[in-house]
């Protein structure tokens, strides 16, 4: 008898949380970001538009960088970032706390992603010829080799992509990524498992052990 | 009753046997699979297709020729990649039909890996198989992959073998494959 | 190597551009947010582009050129999406493969 030892598998238990990068608050803000989160929702629903600045503002990195590392062209985040708090505005009445407005954004950041990526492949528009700007992460220790992950991360297929994206960009667990992209947890897994196998096995045939 | 069965299976095995000698299997078996997946990634892009498609794929660069090589050499890929939610949704009998076409004559076992544990759920399969044509040329490959929650069937059918896989996969934009080490 | 770490330090958060909430509103304020119930799910992406797309092709008089075009281009990208996807799996099941047998062989049962 063999025991068939889980392979392939990277520890996908919690990982430690790590404080988010939120950008600086503009200065036409300042009273609305002394507001509760629960209360600029409030007040954004009700048409304060200051209120909804201070929510744009509040989450706007996390929607940026998702779009960023979907689509690999800082000019494409920005418009699908604009896309998505547009959308945001839409449905305001129908969101109920501040939690409620970042699964329904990472969500909708999501499949915004995914089909951008597929009509793109339709038109023949592969965005590696378009890399983001160095020098936007100050805090990466070794910033080629970053960025050399984030184009083999963008060489995957959009859906797996997506996984690995939500799952060490935004930190969520397997069944919340299920949740955000109705996918099934097993599947789920199933992605990262092989994503990171692929890019492993890229990172050490290219030399980097 | 006995006489019947047993022409029954001969019928079944006759077209599957036939379609198996050119490299390519007859992956109809699985489509009762498919209907249980959970998610399911199927494809089958054939000659004719490869052909028409391969000026448009391949990039220029150092590996461009070598790509149309092999691309050239293509004659089918056909893959069936099938998740499923619950553990016991198949089990071996259900991939014996694909297993049965590569013991016909021209196909090679060069990788095997089966084990089986106490469980009715532990087990897994993966199994490589080359196929030669009559002149001891390369005709096809498959790669198969079974557990209970997974299973992936490759048939990549024509004049390559696992190295070539490595080429092909760096000008379409897939990281670098083991094609290579498990191809030597 | 810790993937892990080095895919959170790849795949950090980056800075928004910083007019992003006003480009957002100005846009909001010319119109463009118009109500949920008014719009399909990335409907106005799509007519904008089908409507530049026959404008194109009535101007340049091929509109059966350009049709025939687009197909072979489509289907050109099609295929391709599925050879990616058919290797890939094959890359994982390859990976796979390898990965069961370097491990060492276990004389235990389960």
């Amino acid at each position: 008898m063999v025991t068939a030892a889980p392979f392939g598998r990277t520890d996908t238990a919690a990982l430690p949380a790590r404080p988010v990068a939120v950008a600086a608050p503009s200065p036409h803000c300042a009273a609305a970001q002394d507001v509760s989160s629960p209360d600029l929702l409030t007040l954004a629903k009700a048409g304060d538009q200051a209120a909804f600045a201070a929510l744009i503002r509040r989450h706007q990195n996390m929607v940026f960088s998702v779009a960023l590392h979907m689509l690999r062209s800082r000019p494409a985040a920005e418009d699908l970032a604009q896309e998505v708090f547009l959308e945001l505005y839409r449905h305001l009445s129908r969101l109920e706390s501040d939690a409620h407005v970042v699964s329904w954004l990472r969500r909708v950041a999501s499949h915004r992603c995914i089909d951008e990526i597929r009509r793109r492949n339709h038109r023949q528009e592969f965005a590696t010829d378009t890399l983001p700007e160095p020098g936007h992460s100050p805090q990466t220790r070794d910033v080629f080799g970053a960025e050399r992950l984030q184009a083999m991360v963008a060489e995957l297929p959009e859906k797996a992509r997506m996984v690995v994206v939500l799952r060490y960009q935004e930190e969520m667990e397997p069944t919340e990524i299920a949740s955000a992209l109705s996918m099934p947890i097993n599947t789920v897994k199933s992605h990262l498992r092989r994503s990171i196998a692929a890019l492993r096995e890229s990172l050490m045939s290219r030399g980097r052990v | 009753m006995k006489t019947t069965i047993v022409l029954a299976v001969l019928t079944l095995l006759i077209p599957v046997a036939a379609s198996a000698q050119d490299g390519k299997l007859n992956l109809s078996s699985l489509d009762r699979l498919a209907e249980r997946a959970s998610e399911k990634q199927e494809v089958t892009i054939d000659e004719s297709m490869l052909k028409s498609v391969t000026p448009g794929l391949v990039r220029p660069g150092p590996k461009a020729d070598a790509a149309k090589q092999v691309l050239s050499g293509l004659k089918g890929v056909y893959v069936r990649n099938y998740e499923f939610e619950k553990d016991k949704a198949y089990s071996m009998d259900d991939i014996a039909a694909i297993r049965k076409q590569l013991s016909s004559a021209g196909w090679m076992k060069i990788v095997s890996n089966e084990e089986k544990g106490k469980g009715p759920n532990d087990w897994e399969l993966q199994e490589i198989y080359l196929f030669k044509q009559q002149d001891g040329k390369p005709g096809g490959l498959v790669i198969l992959n079974a557990e209970p929650g997974e299973l992936s069937v490759v048939n990549i059918v024509g004049t390559i073998n696992l190295a070539d896989l490595d080429g092909l996969g760096g000008i379409l934009g897939i990281p670098h494959n083991v094609g290579n080490s498990l191809g030597k | 190597m810790n993937m892990d770490q080095e895919l959170r330090d790849a795949l950090q958060r980056k800075q928004a551009p910083p007019d992003l909430a006003d480009r957002v509103l100005a846009r909001i304020n010319n119109g463009e947010a118009a109500p949920a119930s008014n719009r399909g799910p990335g409907s106005s992406g799509v007519f904008r582009w089908l409507a530049a797309a026959a404008v194109l092709a009535i101007a340049a008089g091929g509109a059966e050129t350009y049709y025939t075009q687009q197909q072979q281009a489509a289907e050109t990208a099609r295929v391709k999406q599925e050879l990616q996807v058919a290797l890939q799996i094959t890359n994982d099941t390859l990976a796979r493969v390898q990965s069961k047998l370097s491990q060492p062989a276990e004389s235990s049962g389960r």
